[in-house]
């Protein structure tokens, strides 16, 4: 098991790293997915939360990008549902939607999302944000 | 002090034309009568409420001008009005925040057809023309709103500005 595992990590520290995209608009989606595969990253969507935490558990995510205000399931409840699971608990998950408020920012925060970004996003903000979140260590 | 429905339609303003300046590289914002929304064709609104107040905020535009102005796909143009109209009122909640206001937002309900107009049940409601580079949308809001309200500012209730990332 333990030199599976390493086997798995290996070879996804030589890939691109993948990121799930929650958002019920699908322009958004294609904005955010096109800023992130014109920088080599691996691109996934989802169109609420409930598909997002299936996407999410099915494995193979190094990080998502998830609004707020969506149907079925909003993006705070998939955060908290998402971290509720023990293998999820190092996923980073960052928050972009057209809302500020501190309490929903706080909210978020204590369900365990890393990071927030109020739309309309700026392409190199977002990409230097998960780059630094996807960020794998150096191999001695 | 000026009244709640005046802080809710100066920020409203505010709100669409800092909006149309993310997109378009000139915006002249004007007050237009209700119901006017020329041929528009594509139609997005969001609701907008907590205890104190009701408020529906709806955008029209033709499909041309999303797709020009807005980068949307001719497939996506009722989408990405949904999405303007959602950032619209998201923006417009932010800025209610310094007031102590938490409003709850709906998700965008959109339509896509042919001489499409808004016409409001309740409330009162402002509406705005806004000459974009490449045509005009617009956007109006109907506001129901307890009369008693009083807004006093509190600033650090403000809420994170638009386009700004913070990590936790």
């Amino acid at each position: 098991m333990r030199v599976s595992n390493a086997a798995y990590d290996l070879e996804r520290c030589f890939m691109s790293a993948t990121i799930l995209i929650v958002d019920d608009s699908e322009s958004v989606r294609q904005q955010v997915g096109t800023v992130l595969a014109q920088v080599g990253f691996r691109v996934e969507h989802a169109c609420d939360g409930l598909q997002g935490v299936e996407k999410i558990n099915a494995g193979g995510i190094d990080c998502v990008i998830c609004d707020v205000n969506m149907p079925n399931m909003n993006g705070v409840v998939m955060v908290e549902t998402v971290k509720s699971k023990e293998q999820n608990k190092s996923l980073p998950i960052v928050m972009l939607t057209t809302e500020g408020s501190k309490e929903l920012i706080q909210r978020a925060k204590q369900a365990g999302a890393c990071g927030w970004i109020v739309k309309p996003f700026k392409a190199e903000l977002l990409i230097a944000a998960i780059q630094k979140l996807t960020a794998k260590p150096q191999l001695a | 002090m000026p009244s709640a429905r005046t802080v809710f339609i100066e920020n409203f303003q505010a709100a669409l034309t800092e909006l149309m300046l993310c997109y378009v590289e000139s915006c002249e914002c004007e007050v237009s009568a209700l119901g006017d929304c020329a041929d528009h064709n594509v139609v997005a609104v969001v609701g907008l409420c907590d205890d104190s107040f009701r408020a529906s905020i709806a955008l029209t535009a033709e499909s041309d001008l999303v797709i020009s102005q807005f980068n949307a796909t001719p497939e996506g143009v009722a989408d990405c009005m949904g999405e303007l109209c959602n950032q619209l009122t998201g923006r417009l909640k932010n800025k209610l925040s310094i007031f102590g206001l938490q409003p709850n937002m709906s998700t965008p309900t959109t339509i896509r057809g042919s001489l499409l107009s808004v016409s409001w049940l309740a409330g009162n409601a402002c509406s705005y023309r806004v000459r974009v580079s490449g045509g005009l949308c617009v956007a109006q809001m109907s506001l129901v709103l307890d009369e008693s309200l009083e807004l006093t500012e509190n600033l650090e209730l403000a809420s994170m500005a638009e386009g700004s990332l913070s990590f936790f």
